[in-house]
C-alpha cells in the first residue's frame, strides 16, 4: 500500500490537463493518485501534496492525445466540464481519462459508469446554465456607445457567452463582466475578444446609460407587460422557467 | 381593457400591437443555424433561444408585434374585428426596424414575428410586410430570426418573396374544420387558406433541390412552416382536432401545429360566453398528443377513435393509451425495441436514447436507470429488467390507474379537485365491494 498522492493545480482546463499529464508520468499508479484544482484543498494527514504548475504544452499533448485516442465528443465533455463549479471536476476528469484511455471512444457510451455518468451531468449543468445566460444577459448602452452586461453565473462562463456575442454583433464594441470571478470579456468592433482577468469596471461609467438607453428599456418593458395573457396568468410557471436570480439584471423584472 | 395611453407616440402603437399580436401562440425561434459571418448583425441557434418569459409564463423569444390591426375582416373571435371599437395603429415600416434592431442589440429579443391585420386588401397588406423585411434584411444587415404570417388572398409573387427574406412563415387555420371557418369567420374560407400553406410548402421543397446543386443558393422559409388552430370556439372534438394536425404534418409538411384555448373577448350568440374560462387542460392534453404524433410514433387513431373521442382529463394521453394496451406491457428494458421503449409512459426521447446507449455496455437494473436520468414515476409500471418489476404491483389496469393518479401531476385547481374526489371516493367503493372497476368513460364525458 503506497500513501496516496493529491495534485493541486490551477482551476482552469490547462491547469487540470496538466495535473492530468504530472499524474499520468509520474507511473505512481492511479488508484493511489488524485486531482485537486483550485485554491483550497482539503487537508489530509497521511497524503502527499504536489503543486502542479500551468503548463500549456502538457496540456495541448494530452488534449491531443484525448481527441485521437477517445473522441472529439470527449474532448467537448472534458472542456465543459472544467467549467463546472463542482470541487470534484478536476478528479473526475482525471477518472474519466483513466477509462477513456482504455476503452477509447465508447467510454461516452457507457452511461450507467459512476464516472462517465458523474462528467456528463457536470457538463450538462454548464450547458444548461450556459441556455440561460445566452438568452437573459441584457445589453446596456452606455454613453460611449459600448454595449456593457453584467452576469454572475454558478459556473465559468465568459469564454462560451464571449464566443456566442462575438458572432452575433461582430460589428459592436462590447464588454461582459462577470461580478462573481472579477473577469471582463472586451469585444472590439470587428476585430477580436479577449478576457482580462481581477478587474472591476468603475460604477460611473457602468450606470452612464445612452438616452436611447432609457427610451428602449421603456418600450421593452412596455411591450413585456402587454404580451402577457391575464386571462391565463401564471406566475409559478415563470419563475421555474426564469428563475429570481437573473431578474436583477433585466430591466423588464425590475421592482417585481 | 384599462387604458393608459402613454405620452410617446411610437410606445402607444407598440402598446396597442402588441396587445393584438398576444393571441398568436408561435414564438419559437428555433429550426435554422446560421453565423453573421462577421458583418451586419445577428445570428440564429437551430435549438431557439428564450430571452424572457411573460406574466403567463409563455417564452418571450421574438419580438411578437402586428404591423396593423386596422382590419377588413369582420371574423367573430377576433379583437381587432371591423366591427369592434378598438383603438387602431399601423406601424411604419421603419418604425419595426428601429424598435427590432434596438431590442435585438441589447438581446432582448431571437428576431422578430410579424403578423397583421389585412389592411385594405390582402396585396397592400402583404407588400407593406415584405418592405418591413427587406429594410431588416437588406439595409440594417439583420440577420437574426423572422417569422412572418403569409397572408391568404395575397399575390404569390409577393409570397414568394417574403419566403426568401423569412424564416419561418405561418398561417393560421384559425379553426379545425371548414364549417367551423364559415360560421364565425365569414370573409375567409378554407381553401384561400389553404393556398399559401402550400406555395410555400412547393417552395420550400424545390429550393431543397437547388441547394443541393448550389450551395449558397438562397434559402427559402428554412425554419418551415406553421400554423394554429383555436380550441374550444366551436364543438369539434379532441379527435377531429388531432386527426387534422396529422394530416397537415403529412400533407402539408408542417413543422409545428400550435394549439390556443379559446379566450372569449367578444359576445355573440355563435361563441361561448363572455366568462367561459380558456379550456387550458384540454389545450395541455393536445400539446402532448401533438408530440406522440410527431417524435414517439403514434398516430391519431391510435391515441381516440370516433367512439372514443377526447382525452381523458385525469391522465396524459400516453398513460391513457397504455392503459388501454396493456396486452403489449410490461416491456423488458434490455431488449426492447427504440420505437417500444418510446412508448412507454414516463419514458421521453432522450430517456430511450440514454438506455439503448447505455445497454451495449451493461445489464440495465432500476438504480442504472435512475442514475442515467429515466423517471420511473409513471414507466415503474410498465417496465421490467431482467425480467423483474421494481415493486411486487397488480399488473391490471385498475390498479395501475390508481396509482398513476397518485403521482402528482401540476393540474389546474378546479380539476384537481375533481380528480382527487373521484380517487377518494372510488377507493371507498373499493373497500366495499371489492370488485372495483374504474368509470374511465364517465370521467371523459367531463368536459374542460
Amino acid at each position: 500500500m503506497k500513501s496516496p498522492r493529491i495534485y493541486m493545480c490551477e482551476d482552469s482546463l490547462e491547469g487540470i490537463l496538466s495535473a492530468v499529464h504530472a499524474a499520468y508520468m509520474s507511473r505512481y499508479g492511479h488508484e493511489f493518485q488524485s486531482i485537486e484544482a483550485g485554491d483550497y484543498v482539503e487537508p489530509s494527514l497521511f497524503a502527499e501534496m504536489i503543486p502542479v504548475e500551468t503548463d500549456v504544452d502538457k496540456a495541448m499533448r494530452v488534449a491531443d492525445a484525448v481527441i485521437h485516442k477517445i473522441s472529439g465528443y470527449a474532448w467537448h465533455l472534458i472542456k465543459y466540464a472544467a467549467m463546472s463549479c463542482y470541487m470534484d471536476k478536476a478528479d473526475t476528469i482525471y477518472r474519466f481519462l483513466v477509462l477513456g484511455f482504455g476503452v477509447g471512444s465508447k467510454v461516452t457510451e457507457q452511461l450507467a459508469d459512476p464516472v462517465v455518468n458523474r462528467m456528463l451531468k457536470l457538463e450538462r449543468g454548464v450547458m444548461r446554465e450556459k441556455d440561460h445566460f445566452y438568452g437573459f444577459v441584457r445589453f446596456r448602452e452606455l454613453n460611449s456607445g459600448i454595449l456593457f452586461a453584467k452576469i454572475a453565473p454558478k459556473h465559468h462562463q465568459l469564454p462560451l457567452a464571449a464566443e456566442h456575442f462575438a458572432d452575433r454583433y461582430p460589428m459592436e464594441n462590447w464588454m461582459i463582466y462577470d461580478e462573481r470571478r472579477h473577469e471582463v470579456c472586451v469585444h472590439e468592433a470587428g476585430r477580436g475578444w479577449w478576457i482580462t482577468k481581477d478587474v472591476t469596471p468603475s460604477q460611473r461609467i457602468i450606470s452612464d446609460v445612452s438616452d436611447s438607453q432609457k427610451d428602449f428599456e421603456k418600450w421593452w418593458k412596455q411591450f413585456y407587460e402587454t404580451i402577457g395573457i391575464k386571462e391565463r396568468e401564471n406566475p409559478r410557471c415563470r419563475m421555474s422557467m426564469m428563475p429570481k436570480m437573473y431578474w436583477s439584471n433585466m430591466p423588464e423584472m425590475l421592482g417585481k | 381593457m384599462e387604458y393608459m395611453a402613454p405620452e410617446d407616440p411610437l410606445q402607444k402603437k407598440l402598446m396597442i400591437l402588441a396587445d393584438a399580436a398576444k393571441y398568436d401562440v408561435a414564438c419559437t425561434s428555433s429550426g435554422v443555424d446560421r453565423e453573421s459571418g462577421g458583418k451586419g448583425m445577428g445570428n440564429s441557434r437551430a435549438c431557439g433561444i428564450c430571452h424572457s418569459f411573460a406574466s403567463d409564463g409563455r417564452c418571450i423569444s421574438l419580438l411578437k408585434i402586428l404591423l396593423s390591426n386596422d382590419c377588413i375582416y369582420d371574423c367573430k373571435y377576433c379583437k381587432n374585428r371591423l366591427s369592434n371599437d378598438v383603438p387602431r395603429a399601423t406601424f411604419t415600416p421603419e418604425e419595426i426596424c428601429r424598435l427590432t434592431m434596438g431590442f435585438y442589440r441589447r438581446n432582448y429579443i431571437e428576431g422578430l414575428f410579424l403578423s397583421s391585420g389585412v389592411v385594405k386588401n390582402p396585396h397592400y397588406t402583404m407588400e407593406l410586410i415584405l418592405e418591413t423585411l427587406h429594410l431588416l434584411r437588406d439595409k440594417y444587415q439583420f440577420h437574426g430570426y423572422i417569422h412572418v404570417k403569409s397572408i391568404p388572398g395575397a399575390d404569390e409573387e409577393l409570397i414568394r418573396r417574403a419566403g426568401f427574406y423569412a424564416d419561418r412563415m405561418s398561417c393560421n387555420l384559425e379553426l379545425p374544420t371548414a364549417e367551423g371557418l364559415k360560421k364565425l369567420a365569414p370573409n375567409k374560407d378554407r381553401k384561400m387558406i389553404l393556398k399559401p400553406l402550400r406555395q410555400v410548402q412547393k417552395g420550400i421543397l424545390e429550393n431543397k433541390e437547388e441547394l443541393m446543386v448550389y450551395r449558397h443558393a438562397p434559402k427559402f422559409v428554412p425554419a418551415g412552416q406553421s400554423t394554429q388552430v383555436m380550441v374550444g370556439a366551436t364543438p369539434e372534438s379532441d379527435y377531429q382536432i388531432i386527426s387534422v394536425a396529422e394530416a397537415l404534418y403529412k400533407k402539408f409538411a408542417l413543422r409545428r401545429v400550435f394549439y390556443s384555448a379559446y379566450i372569449a373577448v367578444n359576445e355573440d350568440n355563435l361563441l361561448p360566453s363572455v366568462d367561459t374560462k380558456p379550456p387550458l387542460l384540454r389545450e395541455h392534453r393536445l400539446y402532448q398528443a401533438d408530440w406522440l404524433l410527431r417524435y414517439y410514433g403514434f398516430r391519431a387513431d391510435e391515441l381516440l377513435s370516433e367512439q372514443h373521442d377526447s382525452f381523458n382529463i385525469a391522465l396524459d394521453p400516453k398513460c391513457d393509451w397504455a392503459l388501454r394496451n396493456l396486452d403489449q406491457f410490461p416491456v423488458e428494458v434490455n431488449r426492447a425495441s427504440y420505437e417500444m421503449l418510446l412508448r412507454v409512459p414516463g419514458i421521453g426521447v432522450t430517456g430511450a436514447r440514454r438506455i439503448c446507449q447505455a445497454r451495449r455496455h451493461t445489464t440495465l437494473n432500476f438504480n442504472d436507470l435512475k442514475r442515467i436520468g429515466v423517471v420511473l414515476k409513471r414507466a415503474v409500471y410498465f417496465i421490467t429488467c431482467s425480467g423483474k418489476m421494481m415493486y411486487r404491483i397488480n399488473f391490471n389496469e385498475d390498479s395501475i390507474t390508481r396509482n398513476l393518479l397518485s403521482v402528482h401531476e401540476r393540474l389546474p385547481i378546479e380539476v384537481r379537485e375533481s380528480v382527487s374526489g373521484y380517487h377518494q371516493l372510488s377507493l371507498f367503493d373499493d373497500r366495499q365491494a371489492g370488485q372495483w372497476q374504474i368509470p374511465l368513460p364517465a370521467l371523459r364525458e367531463v368536459v374542460v
